[in-house]
């Protein structure tokens, strides 16, 4: 592993634990100028290999736009996680989802890219608005409390990016192996791949009763939300410490 | 009913019912005796024995008329089940008939029968009616298995239960704290040799690697060879089975628990603490008499200690005043006597000993059960007399009883007790004829306590104690009424204060104290018994000892129990000097009539000449009735000091021990108190921790890719 | 270094894991725990998919579409929980749901 990825993961860790809700401007400032050194670290990680990249002839589309992407997706999840205010951290979330369908297209997987924007930005997404508004306690103006003070940042930055630091490290010794994996350098492929008709063909034809079951359990879901969130249930009445209920 | 049977097989599986008729009247008592039965709770455990009693009798008659066995096998055994099975080991319940265990199986469920048959009266209407006769069946359950079993193991399964039955029912009232103590005494004695008798049978296992009594007697060991290269366990098996022995028939110095076991009720003490559970030493040692006659050293130092705890407990017999413990060291007495004919190799005599007295001392304690009866629970000789003009039955019975255990001429004692003189004095062992002299001094003085009570308690003036006529107080008292309250009444008997009422009241005067006829027909055909029963040691066979002598004769034992045994070739006869057996008697016999002249002369005739002797001889006196200061010696030789070392053991306990135990409880505590805030139960905390783990477990393998 | 292509999307799908990870765990509004949740699945998506195009295989992309039927479940699920708890409470707060802690 490179120290430049190292460098770019500690720098990452830091900023992010200065920009989780801590009440304070002047950290998330802070914070978001080295989150953008951690990201450039990484671009240079990554510059150092393009390289080799252009040594194998890579025929896909140029590097350049993974790295937009990339940093759009990753800055946006900070966004996600850091933001005070539940909505604006939705609405970052639109803009992770939106550069992961982004990415998803330089993979050639369109089907998923278009899904993934329906599903994930239209539906899914809409849905967290919807109930961030709903169970919004009144006012709103200033954050609630427990939104704008984030609890243990640092025990949860540090387990985390020690677990990235690892599986990043862990990853580079699995390089090897994929070297020679069946398709080591992902050419122009069969035609059609990452089409409509490939995916469909493949989820019925060896994934069919998944998918049968993966309609059943959403419907089980949507099922179970209605019931669960249903308004009309008896109010659960706690009793204070001794209290015996009169019946 | 079985057809395809042999005599043989029918005669195993009817034996094996023996016990287990008790055994179901126990159960039945046991689950349904307090609800359901109540008062007629003596009802299925007199069917109980009733039936093993004439399954026994059958045997018996199989085995004397010779149905039985082959010619050439005069005993049979098989196994029913397997009752342990461990790797190699392997112990099973079975069958193991001859005439000696028949013999024992019949006398002891006969007895037994008489004696429930007895208790139905004298427990009438106690608290504890059905758990009584509970306690009594299981105990013929586990006696006949003792005496029934085929190997060792069985035979300690029935020996610690007759253990825990004398146990139950001497601690029977258990409100009472001396009879609380006895059975714990009683237990604990026990306790001693019940562990040597446990390690004899390792031991036993060890060396024949089988523990079936035909395996052991009739294997290897007739093999010089086999004796030879074990010669050291051949002599501790016998030694350890010795001491098993005398504690379980309370030899010295292991005897202290029989007195004080009189705590339990009469019937108990005629049953267990005289007729049958004491001499299943003396059973345990003829059955062994194979391995004692391989070492007799051991086998003399049986006889030594029997001769000189019949000498001992005789003498404190002189000079106590409770009826029942007289007959208590009066057992220990009789007792000792066996262990002297078996000490001299006849196990015939002490057998035939063992049966007779059976019969003579069960009668004394059931007599003297009835005059505890009759007297309010006054056992006190001094403080009775002439009671034969209000109990006449129970007089003429306990006459009988006494002329037997005193050895008079003609009754079944004499006989008995003359077996193992004339053994003893023909002994080739050296001291085997003093033994004889001390066995027969012993006859005299047992003659004169027996006839001291006889004529103390049934002759002269007429007394009564003060709490004659009423019902011994019991020490339960109803659910529901206070003890001393208006209602602590005898259940189902005039209450105290009524009785003190009624003595003021000149009319309802008792015709006869001699009990109900459930109490006094078994007297009377124990009487019979006990009068008679000698004789089948004289006439009934064409061999010496007659019909006993015969009938064990035929016990397989290597010829070991023989009237004259023969041990194997190459080991040292036992038996054969050449007194005449008359002479023995006929000096046994004025020895017994010397004894009872002196008891009628200080009892009977002269009272006040007892006194003044008793003045005379006062440090004797004082030694006698102190039992020889043998409780003494155990208080300050085992008790005081086992007590000092307990309290500094329990010092120890406390701040060694505790301080340790303190030590490391405290470091779990300490690493709970100090891990306790990670088990915040907020899921935040446990998800850092599970994060971190994986990161950890990566980088683990991370370094292990290197 | 021989496939950095595929390397530099997994290790974007890992960073997007652990930055989810970090606000799944540092978030105390129950809809932004969940929402952290969701960025984790975005990393895991976009690891199956770099996959796929590797092995030019589409069984990553089907992982995929079963991956957004249970976020689309779970959302579901989880959103009508935190309904109900908010009806309960009047508070997203997860630490005010602290009852069972021993």
């Amino acid at each position: 592993m490179d120290y430049t990825l190292i460098l770019a993961t500690a720098l990452g860790a830091i900023s992010l634990y200065l920009m989780l809700p801590r009440g304070r401007a002047a950290l998330v400032k802070l914070g978001a100028l080295i989150g953008v050194l951690a990201l450039g670290a990484g671009l240079l990680g990554w510059f150092h290999w393009t390289a080799q990249e252009q040594a194998v002839h890579y025929p896909g589309p140029p590097a350049i736009f993974f790295y937009i992407f990339a940093a759009i997706a990753l800055a946006s999840a900070a966004g996600v996680v850091c933001h005070p205010r539940p909505l604006y951290a939705a609405l970052y979330f639109v803009l992770l989802t939106l550069a992961a369908a982004a990415l998803f297209l330089l993979l050639r997987a369109e089907f998923i890219a278009v899904v993934l924007i329906i599903i994930y930005a239209g539906a899914i997404l809409v849905t967290y608005v919807f109930v961030i508004m709903l169970a919004s306690p009144g006012g709103e103006i200033p954050a609630a409390d427990y939104d704008r003070i984030s609890a243990d940042p640092l025990a949860a930055v540090l387990v985390s990016f020690l677990l990235l630091g690892t599986i990043l490290q862990m990853m580079s010794y699995g390089q090897a192996a994929l070297a020679h994996g069946p398709g080591a350098v992902p050419a122009a492929g069969p035609a059609g791949f990452g089409g409509m008709g490939m995916l469909g063909a493949n989820l019925y034809s060896h994934y069919a009763l998944p998918l049968e079951l993966a309609g059943v359990l959403l419907t089980v879901s949507l099922v179970g939300a209605v019931m669960i969130a249903r308004k009309n249930e008896p109010p659960v009445r706690m009793l204070d410490s001794g209290e015996i209920p009169a019946e | 009913m079985y057809p395809s049977w042999t005599p043989h097989e029918a005669a195993i599986i009817f034996s094996a019912l023996i016990p287990a008729f008790p055994l179901g009247a126990a159960i039945v008592l046991a689950l349904l005796g307090a609800k359901w039965f109540k008062k007629s709770s003596h009802v299925p455990a007199i069917i109980g024995v009733s039936l093993s009693f004439f399954i026994a009798l059958k045997l018996l008659l199989m085995f004397q008329f010779g149905q039985l066995a082959a010619p050439n096998a005069t005993y049979i055994q098989s196994d029913l089940w397997t009752w342990i099975g461990a790797g190699g080991f392997k112990a099973s319940v079975g069958i193991f008939l001859d005439p000696l265990s028949c013999l024992f199986a019949a006398f002891v469920t006969g007895i037994s029968l008489l004696i429930f048959i007895y208790s139905s009266g004298y427990m009438e209407g106690d608290y504890g009616y059905f758990r009584f006769f509970a306690y009594m069946s299981l105990f013929v359950f586990f006696m006949t298995t003792l005496v029934l079993a085929n190997n060792f193991l069985l035979v300690y399964l029935g020996w610690e239960g007759v253990g825990l039955a004398s146990y139950l029912l001497i601690g029977y009232y258990y409100p009472r704290p001396a009879a609380r103590d006895a059975a714990t005494k009683a237990f604990i004695t026990n306790r001693v040799g019940d562990t040597c008798f446990a390690i004899a049978v390792l031991m036993i296992y060890l060396t024949f690697h089988s523990l079936k009594f035909s395996h052991v007697f009739y294997g290897s060991l007739q093999s010089p060879a086999f004796r030879a290269a074990h010669r050291t366990v051949l002599f501790w098996i016998p030694l350890l089975l010795m001491f098993g022995a005398f504690a379980k028939s309370a030899q010295f110095p292991l005897h202290v628990w029989l007195p004080d076991a009189m705590e339990g009720p009469t019937p108990v003490s005629a049953l267990i603490h005289a007729a049958t559970m004491v001499t299943a030493g003396v059973y345990l040692i003829a059955r062994c008499l194979p391995l004692f006659l391989h070492d007799l050293p051991v086998l003399h130092l049986v006889g030594l200690i029997g001769c000189f705890t019949a000498f001992m407990a005789a003498t404190i017999a002189m000079c106590q005043y409770d009826m029942k413990r007289i007959w208590a060291y009066s057992t220990i007495s009789q007792l000792g006597y066996m262990f002297l004919g078996l000490g001299v190799a006849t196990g015939t005599g002490a057998v035939f000993h063992v049966f007779t007295h059976a019969f003579f001392k069960a009668l004394l304690f059931l007599a003297t059960g009835s005059v505890m009866h009759a007297m309010g629970g006054e056992l006190d000789i001094r403080k009775m007399s002439g009671l034969r003009k209000k109990m006449p039955i129970t007089a003429i019975c306990i006459l009988m009883g006494c002329l037997a255990l005193s050895g008079f001429p003609g009754w079944s004692g004499f006989f008995s007790k003359d077996d193992i003189l004339s053994a003893a004095m023909n002994s080739t062992w050296r001291f085997g004829p003093w033994l004889a002299v001390v066995g027969l001094l012993t006859a005299l003085i047992t003659a004169y306590y027996t006839f001291r009570v006889f004529f103390r308690v049934f002759t002269g003036e007429l007394i009564l104690p003060a709490t004659a006529g009423q019902h011994e107080s019991s020490p339960f008292f109803p659910p529901g009424d206070l003890p001393g309250g208006e209602h602590a009444v005898n259940h189902g008997r005039p209450a105290a204060g009524d009785a003190a009422k009624d003595r003021h009241a000149p009319a309802k005067k008792p015709r006869s104290l001699d009990g109900a006829p459930a109490m006094w027909l078994p007297l009377i055909v124990l009487a019979i018994g006990a009068t008679f029963a000698g004789y089948l040691g004289v006439f009934g066979s064409h061999a010496p000892g007659g019909w006993i002598g015969g009938f064990l004769g035929r016990v397989p034992l290597n010829g070991t129990i023989r009237y004259v045994p023969t041990p194997p070739a190459g080991l040292p006869q036992p038996v054969g000097g050449h007194v005449n057996p008359i002479l023995i008697m006929i000096i046994g016999a004025a020895l017994a009539v010397l004894g009872v002249l002196i008891a009628a002369y200080f009892h009977r005739i002269n009272r006040q000449a007892a006194a003044k002797v008793a003045v005379v001889l006062r440090p004797l006196v004082h030694f006698l009735e102190n039992k020889w200061y043998i409780d003494e010696l155990y208080h300050y030789t085992l008790v005081r000091p086992l007590r000092f070392s307990g309290y500094i053991l329990s010092l120890m306990d406390r701040f060694i021990v505790d301080g340790l135990v303190f030590v490391i409880g405290f470091i779990p505590q300490l690493a709970g108190f100090t891990i306790k805030p990670t088990e915040s139960g907020r899921l935040r905390y446990y998800g850092i921790g599970m994060v971190a783990g994986v990161a950890v477990v990566l980088l683990g393998v991370l370094y292990l890719l290197r | 270094m021989s496939n950095p292509v595929l390397y530099r999307y997994l290790a974007l799908g890992a960073a997007l894991f652990a930055v989810g990870l970090v606000g799944f765990l540092t978030r105390r509004n129950m809809i932004m725990i969940f929402l952290s949740t969701e960025i984790m699945f975005q990393g895991i998506a976009i690891n199956l998919i770099a996959f796929s195009c590797y092995h030019q295989n589409a069984a990553g992309q089907s992982f995929v579409i079963f991956l957004l039927t249970i976020a689309a479940a779970e959302a579901s699920l989880a959103l009508g929980l935190v309904v109900m708890l908010f009806r309960r409470r009047e508070t997203l707060n997860v630490d005010a749901w602290s009852d069972m802690q021993g």
